[in-house]
C-alpha cells in the first residue's frame, strides 16, 4: 500500500474533466481550463479538447483521503511518499501544476 | 466487500446486539433519511464484517446496548447529540444543553458550505468567461440542500 506523502500530477494526464475537484470532501482542488479546438487529418470537423490551465492542492485543507486518486479515470494523480511542502505561511500551503507535477 | 446491512425492528436493537456479543463493535452512528433516523451497527469479527441497522422516528427513543458492548457508550451520546434523537440514559457529550439543532441533521443548515464558492462548479473547459455555457444549470455543491438556499 502506498503511503500517504503528498498527492502528485500528471499534466499529461489530466482531460481537466473535474471529477476530482467536485468528489473533494474538503473542497481543496482548485482547477482551471479551457478549450481548444484540434484540427486532425482525416477528421470531418475539429476536436474540440480542454487544455489545464492551473491545477492547485491547498494543503491547508486536503485531509488525505485519496479519493481524488481514487475517482481520476486517466490515473493523472497518484500517491508519494514525499512530504516537501512545508511553508512559511497559509497560503503557501496551495501547491500549483508545477509543484505537483515535480514531485511524481 | 460490502455487505448489506439487516435491519431489525426497534424492540429487537438489544437482542441483535445480544446476538453480538462475540464481535466487537466497531462503529454506532445513524443515516438521517429526512422522515426518520437509522440507527446503523458496525461489527467486525476476524476479518469479516456485519451490519446491524434500526429505524427510529425524528423524537424516537432507542435502548442503549452499552451494557452489551463497552465501546458503545461513546457513539450513543454522540449519535443522540448529532442527530437530536435519543439512545439510551448517557448524558450530552459535547454541549451542555440540549441543542435545538442537531448539527447532522440535514435541515440543520452549514453556512460555510452555503458561502463558500465551491471550486466543482466550474465545467471542464470552462475558463470563467461570460456565457462560456449557458444553458447549462448551475450545480448545487454537495451536502447542500435546496431549503438552506432560500
Amino acid at each position: 500500500m502506498t503511503r500517504h506523502g503528498v498527492i502528485a500530477l500528471i499534466p499529461e494526464d489530466c482531460t481537466s474533466c473535474m471529477l476530482c475537484v467536485r468528489e473533494c470532501p474538503t473542497w481543496c482542488i482548485t482547477l482551471e481550463s479551457h478549450t481548444e479546438q484540434v484540427d486532425e487529418t482525416g477528421a470531418r470537423r475539429p476536436r474540440t479538447i480542454n487544455v489545464l490551465d492551473q491545477f492547485t492542492i491547498d494543503y491547508g485543507l486536503c485531509m488525505y483521503c485519496g479519493i481524488c486518486i481514487e475517482v481520476c479515470p486517466f490515473d493523472a494523480l497518484e500517491w508519494r511518499e514525499d512530504v516537501d511542502y512545508s511553508a512559511a505561511s497559509r497560503v503557501e500551503l496551495d501547491q500549483g501544476t508545477d509543484t505537483l507535477a515535480s514531485w511524481r | 466487500m460490502q455487505v448489506a446491512p439487516e435491519v431489525v425492528p426497534p424492540a429487537d436493537w438489544r437482542a441483535s446486539a445480544e446476538a453480538m456479543r462475540d464481535w466487537r463493535l466497531d462503529l454506532l452512528t445513524a443515516i438521517d433519511r429526512k422522515d426518520s433516523i437509522d440507527v446503523i451497527a458496525h461489527y467486525i469479527r476476524d476479518g469479516h464484517h456485519a451490519w446491524r441497522m434500526t429505524s427510529i422516528p425524528y423524537d424516537g427513543a432507542l435502548a442503549s446496548i452499552a451494557d452489551l458492548h463497552a465501546a458503545a457508550a461513546w457513539s450513543e451520546r454522540e449519535t443522540s447529540e448529532m442527530f437530536g434523537v435519543r439512545i439510551g440514559e448517557g448524558e450530552a457529550l459535547l454541549r451542555h444543553d440540549q441543542n435545538p439543532r442537531p448539527p447532522l441533521r440535514k435541515v440543520t443548515p452549514l453556512p460555510a458550505r452555503v458561502e463558500t464558492p465551491w471550486p466543482g462548479a466550474a465545467d471542464p473547459g470552462d475558463d470563467g468567461r461570460q456565457g462560456a455555457n449557458p444553458s447549462r444549470r448551475r450545480m448545487r455543491s454537495p451536502g447542500v440542500q435546496p431549503e438552506w438556499e432560500s
